[in-house]
């Protein structure tokens, strides 16, 4: 049902932008760009571990924490984890430097149900330097902004290690600015902003479908500041926030006709700060492509810190592209806060995807993932290891 | 040993017919004396907003996805059309930074050039007229 609806969606959709050009229109003084892009995912379990993890028939694969977007063991083809279609609206104002942007993206992981991803108002203030005041994506990695754009990516979905967190947009207002310094181009930026995610699909992956949580990052405030001069590329990035999480426990209050929820304290305190460091670099020269990206996260006071890295490559060859990524995930215990070495998730994933450009704005690609389960013994819940084969068209329009 | 070597070049795919170059061109007013290939490359990938000089360049490229066009990013950056849309939609889906405008054809180019003071843009060198001011010339 999911898969017939976004198809649908996607098909027709599509068929009212038949055009590679996105399409304008001019009302008076008002400018109207419409454009979209697409993803048809189909995913199959190869093999792995198999056993029933909380509500899943494994071997299991998650592909997209946020999106709560699993590949499980079940038989057959597997259409609706990672299958979207994005549609993007910008309207520019008689002030030609104030533009307002929409995105909104249906997605197979949620039913085909159409969620606004972004909402904002963007503002020139010259021409190096943009404020920007609405609903945007949380810039915590290299490809967080382009997350959906399947075209955008090498891949048929994110390295799940190094990108599956449980908040990836945020409200708020950012500021970028655009200048040279000597050879190098250098783009800084700031943001501030509250996020507040319901039913969160992060925490159904750990705590089964039937789960629901709500999420609070609350008094976010980051920078980032990216340096490219020919070939090579840094991109530096520090995001800090207070964070809370909300249980909702399932008792039914009839008088209020609601589930009533309960507190938790997220952690070791109802209002934890963490810090979120990354950091990635590219070389991009002739027809080969290294990046490696690299995430820390400290809560202090907290049990456990995160970390994440990944390394991919890629080749060219024309209309044809092959990347391998290695990407890793381990929960490091505070043994001084109370955290048990034995009880951290881990996990480790090897990709191999080829694409083929169909046209300058499609292309399709096949990808092999391998994931090995490296959590504790007392970690929990263990999906085990999984090799998961993936195909995806995707489109702009 | 010639007929092998004509072989490999075939299957290498080296061997175009032989195509114009391209001129990069400016407005005749527009203040562009010093820009090199790199900057150039910079103004269409959005990466170079304004030089030191003050000037706020205007890029501006073609619809869709005519030859001239495939041929100038090849050049420029050594990548093909679906690479370079692939690259925009990073940028443009995620509000970074905006395309350059777009134009249908080399009259319109010229046209939309020889008007804006810091219009930049790019035609077959044999489709310049006087109309604009060539800077350099690539491909040749």
């Amino acid at each position: 049902m999911a898969l017939l609806r976004t198809v649908l969606l996607s098909c027709s959709y599509v068929a009212l932008f038949p055009l590679n050009a996105v399409a304008v229109e001019q009302i008076g003084d008002f400018s109207f760009t419409g454009s979209g892009f697409l993803t048809l995912g189909v995913g199959h379990m190869m093999s792995g571990t198999r056993g029933a993890v909380l509500d899943k028939n494994c071997p299991c694969l998650v592909a997209d924490y946020a999106q709560n977007a699993i590949y499980d063991g079940n038989a057959g083809l597997q259409f609706a984890p990672e299958s979207k279609l994005g549609l993007q609206g910008t309207m520019t104002l008689p002030n030609p430097n104030f533009s307002l942007t929409a995105q909104a993206v249906a997605r197979g992981s949620l039913n085909g149900n159409i969620n606004l991803e972004w909402l904002y108002g963007s503002y020139q203030l010259n021409e190096a330097t943009t404020l920007q005041i609405g609903r945007k994506r949380l810039p915590i990695f290299y490809y967080s902004d382009s997350q959906d754009i399947g075209f955008a990516l090498p891949w048929t979905h994110l390295p799940p290690q190094m990108y599956g967190w449980e908040a990836v947009n945020y409200n708020g207002i950012s500021v970028q600015h655009r200048t040279q310094v000597g050879d190098w181009d250098v783009l800084t930026g700031a943001l501030a902003g509250n996020e507040r995610v319901k039913d969160s699909g992060y925490w159904q992956v750990y705590n089964g479908q039937a789960s629901q949580t709500n999420v609070q990052w609350n008094n976010i405030l980051g920078t980032n500041v990216q340096l490219t001069r020919d070939w090579f590329e840094t991109r530096l990035s520090y995001i800090q926030s207070d964070t809370e999480r909300q249980n909702i426990n399932g008792v039914w209050d009839a008088a209020t006709q609601r589930l009533v929820a309960s507190p938790e304290a997220f952690l070791h305190g109802l209002r934890t700060q963490q810090k979120i460091y990354t950091a990635a670099f590219s070389a991009d020269f002739a027809n080969w492509l290294v990046r490696t990206e690299l995430l820390y996260i400290d809560r202090p006071g907290a049990n456990f810190k995160d970390h994440a890295n990944r390394l991919g490559v890629t080749r060219r060859f024309n209309n044809w592209e092959v990347s391998g990524n290695v990407a890793e995930y381990h929960g490091q215990a505070v043994i001084a806060q109370g955290g048990d070495p034995q009880g951290q998730e881990s996990h480790l994933n090897q990709s191999l995807t080829t694409r083929y450009f169909l046209s300058p704005q499609s292309d399709v690609k096949a990808q092999i993932d391998h994931q090995r389960d490296r959590g504790g013994v007392n970690w929990l819940p263990k999906y085990g290891n999984a090799t998961l084969l993936t195909l995806a068209y995707d489109r702009i329009f | 040993m010639r007929t092998l070597l004509l072989a490999m070049l075939l299957l290498s795919g080296e061997v175009v017919a032989a195509q114009p170059a391209i001129a990069i061109i400016a407005n005749h007013d527009g203040d562009y004396a010093t820009l090199t290939r790199k900057q150039v490359v910079d103004i269409y990938m959005g990466k170079l907003t304004v030089l030191t000089n003050g000037t706020f360049p205007q890029p501006v490229d073609y619809q869709g996805n005519p030859e001239i066009r495939e041929r100038f990013y090849r050049l420029l950056t050594g990548k093909n059309l679906a690479q370079i849309n692939a690259y925009w939609a990073r940028m443009s889906f995620t509000g970074q930074t905006n395309p350059p405008r777009l134009l249908p054809d080399q009259k319109a180019m010229l046209r939309a050039v020889g008007k804006n003071q810091d219009a930049l843009g790019y035609v077959d060198k044999n489709e310049v007229t006087p109309s604009v001011q060539p800077l350099m010339t690539i491909g040749e």
